[in-house]
């Protein structure tokens, strides 16, 4: 059965388009010819093949889009070398090449970094037409270091910034301290090049090995995260459980009926004690890490500087305070269970922040995307 | 000197300058500066593309910008013992020097950072142990948990076990066929796990581990 015609026009119409440009021009080679059988191959595949993974996969490994790429590469290249062997050579090279600036300005309209990435082409476009010659044209775009910035460096500073501002407004402090990092690479190169512009490939190796190196970090800390936001939801659970309400808290009702609930509970009650116990063990085992280390741990305090941790101020407390008792066979004491009807009662268990952006947060998040994308998204 | 003629060799100046004083570029600085000469040394534009010509200092200055780019990435690979992907830049510095064209050049570089790309993915597999982490925590927790006599069979037991059947399905509708799509005789090597570029990603002690090698075993069926 045929791949989804959208999906299959998604990846071909770029194909199709480079060979409708060539075949226009009425070229008859064998690079163009083997363009032509890679293109028939990936249209037979789009007929033949079930799924997009597929289809994708088997383009990839019967090297089509390196085929097709090549022999494209092949048949400009004889075109070009047709065009330009005359006297005139010069300033066909620099019609052509301002030619081609401008379609790319008009292919970026869609980026959302439009208006910085055309500057860069546009003063390449001016000087081109300043009445300079092609010579003077390539030399001056050299040391004013245009060729670097059409690689997008003007962009790249900012986007790390707005990548910091993100990592900031999200409170992911191992990104910020990453972007940092990165930032401070990228202006030693741009002091370190010739024409005050960072190398884009010497760049994008260092950006590599900051990824690498924070990986490993970044995983170790979600880990954790995950290991302590179990454990205290288990004791939560727990002690919340011997609550009067139980039976008819979300948690434990159930659609089958009372008995199911009623069971649901006894189950929360006599078990929840040997997961968390279980859950322990994994925390020390992975990070060496107890109970009593969470409150204290960065990621904690990270997470309730977030607003992530969804306990109020009074349950954490309650929290605490049930987890010395929550032991397999055991019950909590009845004022812990009392103080836990009273907050449940008055619907004092959440945080009136929990989840809620601070002013710091939402002012960062306009810097980046605008107040309408804040009113939008949050002021609904 | 013509006026065209010294207007491209300060074109050429300006070439070399870009990587004056760069250690990453030092076949580029050569091949440049072989430029450079040329034009300089040469009675007029013509001459100087018959150089270009004769000595193929066009395809030669590809070729250095080439091997500089794929020795900086053979060395940062290496540094971080990423040996699959150190495999793309060792292929091409093997062949480099020996292209006759740029067209040749293009379609080598390309057709071997494709079929590295493969290999990668593929090598990507392996961290299938870590997107299963938390499932092995889980059906660890729950078949370890100590729980009253009535309540083991579900818990420590029938819970886990639905796990890990559904575990060993997605395995084998999913995961699998997945990775065949790239190499029809895939299979997961667990000797990979250990290797530097995946063990790093998985941040807990080495004996742990081992604990959830046996685990993922299980769980996938493998």
């Amino acid at each position: 059965m045929p791949v989804d015609k959208a999906m299959a026009d998604a990846i071909l119409d770029t194909y199709r388009n480079m060979y409708r440009e060539i075949s226009e021009k009425g070229v008859e080679s064998e690079s163009f010819k083997a363009m032509e059988n890679a293109l028939r191959r990936m249209e037979a595949l789009a007929m033949e093949t079930d799924d997009i993974t597929d289809f994708t996969a088997k383009l990839t490994t019967e090297n089509l889009f390196i085929q097709f790429s090549n022999a494209y590469s092949e048949t400009m290249a004889a075109l070009l070398r047709g065009e330009y062997s005359g006297d005139d050579g010069d300033e066909i090279l620099l019609e052509k090449t301002l030619e081609a600036y401008e379609n790319s300005i008009k292919n970026l309209e869609a980026d959302p970094n439009y208006e910085i990435l055309k500057a860069p082409i546009e003063e390449l476009i001016e000087l081109g037409r300043s009445g300079i010659s092609y010579a003077v044209f390539l030399r001056t775009a050299e040391e004013k270091g245009l060729y670097q910035l059409l690689e997008g460096d003007l962009i790249v500073r900012d986007s790390i910034m707005r990548d910091r501002t993100f990592a900031e407004f999200m409170h992911l402090p191992l990104e910020v301290e990453k972007q940092d990092k990165l930032l401070k690479i990228h202006d030693k190169l741009v002091a370190d090049s010739p024409f005050k512009v960072a190398d884009s490939f010497q760049f994008g190796l260092e950006r590599e090995r900051l990824d690498w190196e924070y990986a490993p970090l970044i995983t170790g800390w979600n880990i954790t995260i995950r290991l302590w936001e179990k454990m205290l939801m288990n004791v939560y659970d727990w002690l919340d459980s011997f609550g009067s309400f139980a039976p008819h808290d979300e948690r434990w009702v159930d659609l089958r009926g009372q008995t199911f609930t009623m069971r649901n509970i006894k189950r929360t009650q006599e078990c929840n004690p040997g997961v968390l116990r279980a859950r322990e063990v994994v925390l020390q085992d992975y990070f060496q890490l107890g109970w009593d280390d969470i409150f204290q741990h960065e990621t904690y305090i990270n997470e309730y500087q977030a607003n992530r941790v969804w306990y109020s101020d009074e349950t954490l407390e309650l929290i605490k305070k049930a987890y010395p008792h929550c032991q397999p066979y055991q019950k909590p004491p009845e004022e812990l269970v009392n103080q836990a009807e009273t907050i449940y009662t008055q619907k004092r268990y959440k945080r009136p922040e929990a989840f809620q952006y601070s002013s710091e947060d939402k002012e960062k998040f306009i810097s980046l995307f605008g107040e309408q994308k804040w009113d939008e998204l949050f002021n609904r | 000197m013509e006026k065209r003629h010294q207007e491209y060799l300060q074109y050429y100046q300006a070439r070399l300058k870009k990587y004056e004083h760069n250690p990453l570029y030092p076949y580029s600085h050569e091949s440049q500066d072989a430029l450079y000469q040329a034009i300089a040394n040469s009675k007029n534009l013509e001459e100087f593309g018959q150089k270009v010509e004769n000595e193929q200092l066009a395809l030669k200055s590809a070729i250095a910008l080439v091997k500089d780019k794929e020795t900086a990435r053979m060395n940062f690979y290496q540094d971080l013992n990423e040996e699959i992907r150190s495999h793309a830049p060792l292929r091409i510095l093997e062949f480099v020097d020996s292209v006759k064209t740029e067209a040749e050049l293009i379609n080598t570089v390309t057709e071997i950072e494709g079929e590295v790309n493969i290999e990668i993915t593929l090598d990507l597999f392996t961290q299938e142990i870590s997107h299963d982490l938390m499932m092995l925590e889980e059906i660890e927790v729950y078949q370890n948990a100590e729980v009253p006599e009535e309540w083991k069979e579900e818990i420590n037991h029938d819970y886990p076990q639905e796990l890990i059947d559904q575990g060993r399905k997605d395995w084998v509708e999913m995961v699998v066929p997945n990775a065949q799509q790239w190499d029809p005789h895939w299979k997961f090597n667990l000797d990979l796990i250990w290797e530097e570029r995946h063990r790093r990603l998985i941040p807990i002690p080495d004996e742990i581990l081992k604990k959830r090698v046996e685990q993922f075993k299980n769980y996938r069926g493998i």
